[in-house]
């Protein structure tokens, strides 16, 4: 283990210690779930270690607010997008359902294609989920959004910047 | 590997970020190929763009790990639920549609497309199997019914006569003595094979009816032409269209090895090799022409079929290029091809 990875680590220990009583609590509050709080906290932690340098950092309660919003936006995202998942498989007839492992699999593809395709709108999410699972051709995809093939393209073209390129294209 | 972590890769190398004006074209080309059908000069083109530069290929790279992650959502009722939960709509029509396009998966997997009359016609079949599956059934009167990947036919037993329609696909039956000595019949649009107590194969291909026996005896007669009814004995095979009947040859056991899981070829030509092997694979199969009159021999087990291409590329020295045109279910193919000279491009 590298020096500065020594330094971090101990950097974060003493963040932790410090500062979790009221960050577990603000995060308590947020969920209504002391629980799942406790988890997001941790998962707050945990991100911090991922990083790969000792963090400057100035005002920590503003720094770790930020870092646990994140963690609390992503989690929220990702109650929606399960919800609307089982919502979906409440509408399949049982014997098609999947198993749990894919569905487990699925899941997780779906959150993080939902993150990806973060602050699209919903018809360019259409055109793009259309024509990448479906196969669906330009033609097709503006019949069926009652779109013409030039906005066909516009979406996704816009679709594909955010999805794969989002770092390049920051303000799509 | 994530989009994400690709980018964090990417960083970690010390890579430079993909500069905007690559990853515009690289979104470009992603959207011109999705066009169909896509002209072989623009595949070429692309792969000259991939190509001419590390970041071009870099880009290329970042779109391809996002669509390794979509394939998992692509086949239809994956993508039918993708779509509901990643496009949530509170439109009760919208919800409905979901639930029809549910339905419709849950009644044939073949169905969802809906653009050939013969996907209309699978969908009425009593029993079918998807592309790659096989199934042995029993029937109501002990008739053993082994299906061929990508088979569909419906079951229709009287008082009278035990009758099967072949609509699509390729069939075993080992027929079982029947109490009330009702005749058993496979009809297809061809015509119709009357069994004599007996083991034997019906494929249906487009304007062909291939039938091989190898017990006891069958009776085919062409829809058309009733006057040409045939008996082909164990042993023999022929083919027969609405009006005629080919004349017959030796049965190959070998054709049917598919009832015990494998495809059997002795000196057989790799592009025909492929043919068969396509029947059982969601991805078409294709060889470089260069290649095509290869010879190939052996059993390959089918529940694997990426591995029977391995296997096949391998003893050929051969290369599998997996060609990813776009990423709905019917343009990922894959071609072997002569082993690049100029050393690393993989699939």
């Amino acid at each position: 283990m590298a020096t500065s990875d020594i330094a971090l680590d101990q950097q974060i220990e003493t963040l932790y210690t410090d500062h979790r009583g009221w960050l577990g609590r603000w995060l308590s509050k947020k969920l209504g779930d002391p629980h799942q709080a406790s988890d997001l906290l941790h998962d707050t932690f945990m991100r911090l270690l991922a990083r790969e340098e000792v963090l400057a950092i100035q005002e920590p309660r503003a720094f770790l607010t930020t870092v646990a919003q994140r963690v609390l936006a992503n989690h929220w995202r990702r109650q929606k997008v399960e919800r609307a998942y089982l919502e979906t498989l409440a509408l399949i007839p049982e014997a098609k359902v999947p198993s749990e492992e894919e569905r487990a699999i699925l899941l997780e593809t779906l959150i993080e294609i939902d993150r990806l395709l973060d602050g699209l709108s919903l018809p360019v999410k259409r055109a793009f989920l259309m024509t990448q699972l479906d196969g669906l051709s330009h033609a097709e995809v503006g019949e069926v959004l009652r779109i013409s093939n030039t906005t066909v393209k516009r979406y996704l073209l816009k679709a594909a910047q955010r999805c794969y390129f989002a770092d390049v294209f920051p303000n799509t | 590997m994530s989009a994400e972590s690709i980018r964090y890769a990417d960083q970690l190398a010390g890579a430079a970020p993909i500069p905007a004006e690559v990853a515009q074209k690289a979104i470009e080309w992603l959207i011109d190929l999705q066009s169909i059908p896509v002209a072989p000069s623009l595949l070429e083109a692309w792969k000259r763009w991939r190509a001419a530069h590390p970041d071009h290929e870099r880009a290329w790279q970042r779109i391809e790990s996002v669509n390794g992650k979509l394939t998992h959502l692509s086949a239809p009722l994956n993508s039918a639920i993708a779509k509901a939960a990643l496009t949530p709509s509170k439109s009760p029509k919208r919800r409905q549609a979901i639930a029809g396009i549910a339905a419709l998966l849950f009644t044939g997997s073949a169905a969802w497309i809906g653009r050939d009359e013969l996907r209309w016609q699978t969908w009425t079949a009593d029993e079918r199997t998807a592309i790659g599956e096989r199934r042995t059934l029993t029937l109501a009167d002990g008739t053993t019914l082994h299906m061929n990947s990508n088979t569909a036919v419906s079951i229709a037993f009287t008082q009278n006569e035990r009758r099967l329609r072949l609509i699509e696909g390729e069939i075993m039956i080992a027929t079982a003595k029947d109490l009330s000595r009702r005749q058993f019949l496979v009809e297809t649009a061809q015509g119709e094979a009357l069994a004599l107590g007996t083991r034997y194969t019906v494929r249906r291909q487009e304007a062909l009816t291939e039938v091989a026996v190898y017990e006891g005896a069958v009776q085919i007669t062409p829809r058309e032409n009733a006057s040409q009814a045939l008996v082909l004995n164990a042993g023999e095979q022929t083919g027969f269209t609405r009006a005629d009947i080919a004349k017959s040859g030796t049965a190959d056991s070998e054709k049917a090895a598919w009832t015990q899981g494998f495809i059997v070829a002795r000196s057989m030509r790799l592009a025909d090799f492929l043919v068969e092997l396509n029947r059982y694979s969601e991805r078409p199969l294709r060889c470089d022409s260069a290649v095509a009159d290869l010879r190939v021999s052996g059993s390959y087990p089918l529940a694997d079929i990426d591995l029977v291409l391995e296997t096949v590329a391998l003893a050929l020295s051969l290369q599998v290029e997996t060609i990813t045109r776009f990423w709905g279910m019917q343009t990922v193919s894959i071609t072997l091809a002569p082993n690049a000279r100029s050393g690393k491009k993989s699939g």
